[in-house]
């Protein structure tokens, strides 16, 4: 078979892989493979070249998701069965996540002693947690499903010829489903804090008083630039559902990624730059009772400027990964195909 | 899709869909029956062509893993003329499941002969 004819059969079933669970996928992508061949082979016509078997072929085979679907892709499904591998994985992590998560919490919980009306708000809380993020997680992934079901094109426009090209994978190019769906979700869950429930996010303390507090991050004087930090998080979920799409990683998508951690550690340290740390927010201050006098007010400020030397080794942690992701993108041959 | 069918004197249009229910039962038994012998897909495509069973290999192939799946069917690869080649071949427990299958169609199709004159 000539090289035309192979990289025609390369494109189709590339788009019929993409429409399926990786676990499957190499399995049937090597026996479509086998099937063109042979009915190229037989069904060769005196005249016709070879190309032009291969594209009648193709042609009667049918578009790439139709022919994923008879293979078991149903979009009947809330979740496509080519996300649900990633989906019960995070779904078996979630628990323990949330497990490892809940036990950091027990002190809070137990502040009173531990009795066995705690224990069961504990685990009332903890299944209670469990149940509200499965339900964002299968609402994720069902927005994802939206997402790549409105990107499908419908079958009429369906030409063997108009086939993009695979990407070019990359040494080190293979993508962890359960890894980037965790980054998507995590994204999202940052996306929806900042945006919408701001109030939560910052310095959770008892601090001697008679309920559980939030000290605003604003009101240690930290100020994270929300619009900068929307784009990075936006630019992550898309980046890491294209991955996920496309299966693999490619250099165009590992150049994102860099291009993303410094952009992300640009809005860490512009955070921490236009932070006033250690200046507490009166008004924050005297809404919950305390003077600026108060030895717990001393403390707090003490700790909003721990955040800076905390961040220091974060930002040498960041660069040196975005160092090593550059190093390995210009050490790296352009393909292993 | 149809498919044009002849009923007594006159030919009826029949939908693809009504088409493809009638044949999807059939067509396990039929795979089954063939896979006796080991086959790999497309022969096993050509070979129901000569019966005059014609299905695409978008439902063929497909059917092949759910069977196999199944236990019904077992398969391996062979590399064949420089290309891999998927062979499947019945299982004991798809032979048994034939049996029963084979008995169930000419119950069936014995009814359906009844109700149909």
């Amino acid at each position: 078979m000539n090289r035309e004819s192979k990289e025609l059969i390369g494109r189709y079933v590339y788009h019929v892989g993409r429409h399926l669970a990786s676990e499957r996928r190499e399995d049937v992508a090597q026996e479509l493979r086998s099937l063109i061949g042979d009915r190229v082979d037989d069904e060769v016509r005196p005249g016709e070249t070879e190309e032009a078997v291969v594209l009648r072929v193709l042609r009667e085979m049918g578009p790439p998701p139709a022919v994923a679907e008879r293979y078991g892709y149903e979009r009947r499904l809330l979740i496509g069965t080519s996300s649900l591998p990633a989906f019960f994985k995070l779904a078996k992590i979630l628990p323990v996540a949330i497990l490892a998560v809940s036990i950091v919490f027990i002190p809070y919980a137990w502040r009173d002693g531990f009795t066995l009306g705690s224990l069961a708000r504990w685990l009332t809380d903890y299944f209670h947690s469990v149940l509200l993020n499965l339900g964002v997680l299968v609402v994720v992934f069902v927005v994802l499903e939206r997402f790549s079901a409105m990107r499908a094109k419908p079958e009429e426009t369906f030409d063997p010829e108009k086939l993009s090209a695979p990407p070019a994978p990359m040494a080190g190019g293979k993508v962890r489903p359960a890894v980037l769906v965790a980054q998507i979700y995590l994204a999202v869950a940052v996306f929806v804090l900042f945006n919408f429930y701001p109030s939560v996010i910052g310095i959770w303390t008892n601090a001697g008083l008679t309920r559980f507090l939030v000290i605003p991050l604003s009101a240690v004087g930290v100020h994270v630039p929300l619009w900068l930090l929307n784009v990075w998080l936006a630019g992550n979920i898309l980046l890491k559902t294209e991955v996920l799409r496309q299966g693999t990683w490619t250099r165009e998508s590992r150049w994102t990624e860099v291009g993303l951690s410094m952009l992300g550690l640009a809005v860490f340290v512009g955070a921490i730059w236009s932070s006033h740390l250690g200046q507490l927010d009166t008004g924050f201050l005297e809404s919950v009772g305390l003077t600026p006098s108060d030895p717990r007010v001393k403390a707090l400020a003490e700790a909003s400027r721990a955040l800076v030397l905390a961040a220091g080794p974060l930002v040498l942690l960041v660069l040196w990964g975005i160092a090593k992701g550059v190093r390995r993108l210009l050490r790296a041959p352009a393909s292993v195909a | 899709m149809w498919h044009t069918v002849q009923k007594t004197d006159q030919s009826v249009a029949v939908p693809e869909s009504l088409a493809l229910e009638l044949r999807r039962g059939a067509l396990v038994l039929a795979a089954l029956a063939a896979l006796r012998s080991e086959q790999y897909g497309y022969s096993l495509k050509k070979s129901l062509a000569e019966a005059e069973i014609h299905v695409d290999e978008g439902t063929l192939y497909p059917l092949l893993r759910r069977l196999e799946s199944q236990e019904l069917l077992s398969s391996r690869w062979v590399i064949e003329e420089g290309r891999p080649r998927r062979y499947y071949k019945i299982t004991n427990q798809g032979q048994a499941t034939l049996t029963a299958l084979g008995a169930e169609w000419e119950q069936l199709s014995k009814a359906l002969r009844r109700v149909l004159k």
